[in-house]
């Protein structure tokens, strides 16, 4: 059965989690017991320490590109909802335009009126 | 050409207007355009917010990788070291480029709040008192001119309230025009402040799980450590990074912030929306944005205990 993207986003953060909670563990250990190790054991904190780091960058980077996407899905629609908006700010303006219009007309014809009278 | 010409009688102005007025809608058009601009205000402080977040969460994910790879690098295999870099370097690359792109997105959405903020603001009231003054004027003129015995004859007094009656239509088609364009946009809107709810909760959890860790290490390597050693001497340095300990909050601060107009954004885009059908969904989506500020105060608590 085919999963949903919710299902996905809920995996990789719980993944996200349990990765960071690792890191924070294994960097919480002290300098001075790191010191205590063996060389081979201190390079070995290292390894875990770069392969969590990458893992966590990468799984992050996936994360908010997946987001990303969605925001790029929805642009043509947000773009054409402030096109709207200023079209609609134009009827305002031309509704008044419309008056003066009105009144301008109105002012001829006055004026012909005088003058033919 | 005279009689049928310029007949217009008080009622039937009064009228018109009347039925502008009733079929706009009841809802106070002052209420209306207000609470659009409110809308917009903080659409557009989240926006700000959103870009300072954005600041915030990158420099903290490069100086924590630097940080980290300074502190791994006495204990790496000195064949490693290079190979370890290179992989750091290209998926913190990758990570900072992904961040920057939620800036377009924000100033896509920004772009949406300014237009309707200028549709809100527009100074449409004091230009068609203007232009319905300047018209009744000229009907009394007109009619002044054309002595028809049924003409409408305006008086001064008329003249003004017929302005202040444009005023009144025109504050009622801004609000019509405002209250349907929220309306129309509701969806689109809903939908980016979903997005934008979940991308400021995947840079709270970066964010918290950067400094969780480096507040924690700062505090337990640079104050406590050497405070509590008294063999050695410590001075400003120690004060220096103590003093950097405390600052750290401030990235919580920055979050707190940007929660704080998504927040507010929520309460009053709601507040459009429940003149709606079929928002239920929606609602459900925007919620649970108030648990974001209390894990930040959470945090700023368990900061405090750490001290003590």
């Amino acid at each position: 059965m085919a999963r949903t993207n919710d299902e996905a986003n809920v995996d990789l953060e719980t993944t996200l989690k349990h990765l960071r909670l690792a890191r924070r563990q294994l960097k919480n250990i002290d300098e001075d017991e790191l010191d205590a190790l063996p060389v081979e054991e201190q390079r070995e904190w290292a390894r875990s320490l770069q392969r969590l780091s990458v893992a966590i960058t990468k799984l992050e980077t996936a994360d908010l590109q997946n987001l990303s996407d969605e925001f790029v899905a929805q642009e043509p629609q947000l773009r054409a909802t402030a096109t709207q908006l200023d079209d609609d700010l134009g009827q305002l303006a031309d509704a008044v335009a419309m008056i003066h219009v009105a009144s301008t007309a109105l002012d001829t014809v006055t004026s012909i009126v005088t003058l033919l009278a | 050409m005279r009689g049928s010409h310029l007949v217009i009688k008080p009622v039937v102005i009064v009228s018109v207007c009347a039925i502008c007025l009733g079929t706009l809608g009841c809802a106070g058009p002052t209420q209306t355009i207000r609470q659009g601009q409110d809308f917009c205000r903080a659409g557009i402080q989240y926006t700000e917010a959103l870009d300072k977040l954005l600041d915030v969460t990158i420099t903290t994910a490069i100086d924590y990788d630097s940080d980290e790879l300074l502190r791994q690098r006495k204990r790496t295999d000195p064949n490693e070291l290079q190979p370890f870099l290179q992989e750091r370097d290209k998926a913190l690359a990758e990570l900072v480029t992904t961040l920057e792109t939620f800036r377009h997105h924000g100033r896509r959405l920004r772009a949406y709040f300014v237009s309707l903020q200028t549709l809100a603001n527009a100074k449409l009231q004091e230009s068609a008192e203007a232009a319905v003054g300047s018209l009744s004027g000229n009907i009394a003129a007109a009619n002044e001119n054309l002595r028809e015995s049924n003409r409408l004859k305006l008086s001064e007094e008329e003249q003004v309230y017929l302005g202040q009656l444009g005023r009144l239509v025109a504050k009622h088609i801004q609000a019509g025009a405002l209250r349907r364009a929220l309306r129309r946009d509701a969806a689109i809107i809903g939908e980016q402040l979903v997005l934008h709810e979940r991308l400021i909760k995947k840079l709270r959890d970066v964010l918290m799980d950067r400094s969780l860790d480096e507040v924690d290490t700062l505090w337990r390597q640079k104050v406590k450590k050497p405070y509590v050693d008294t063999t050695q001497t410590i001075g400003e340095p120690w004060k220096q990074d103590r003093a950097l300990w405390i600052r750290s909050s401030f990235y919580q601060e920055e979050l707190t912030k940007a929660t704080e107009a998504i927040h507010h954004m929520r309460f009053v885009w709601m507040g459009i929306l429940q003149q709606e059908q079929n928002v239920e969904s929606l609602q459900l989506a925007l919620g649970d944005i108030g648990d974001f500020t209390e894990t930040v105060h959470a945090l700023h608590e368990a900061g405090k205990d750490k001290e003590d």
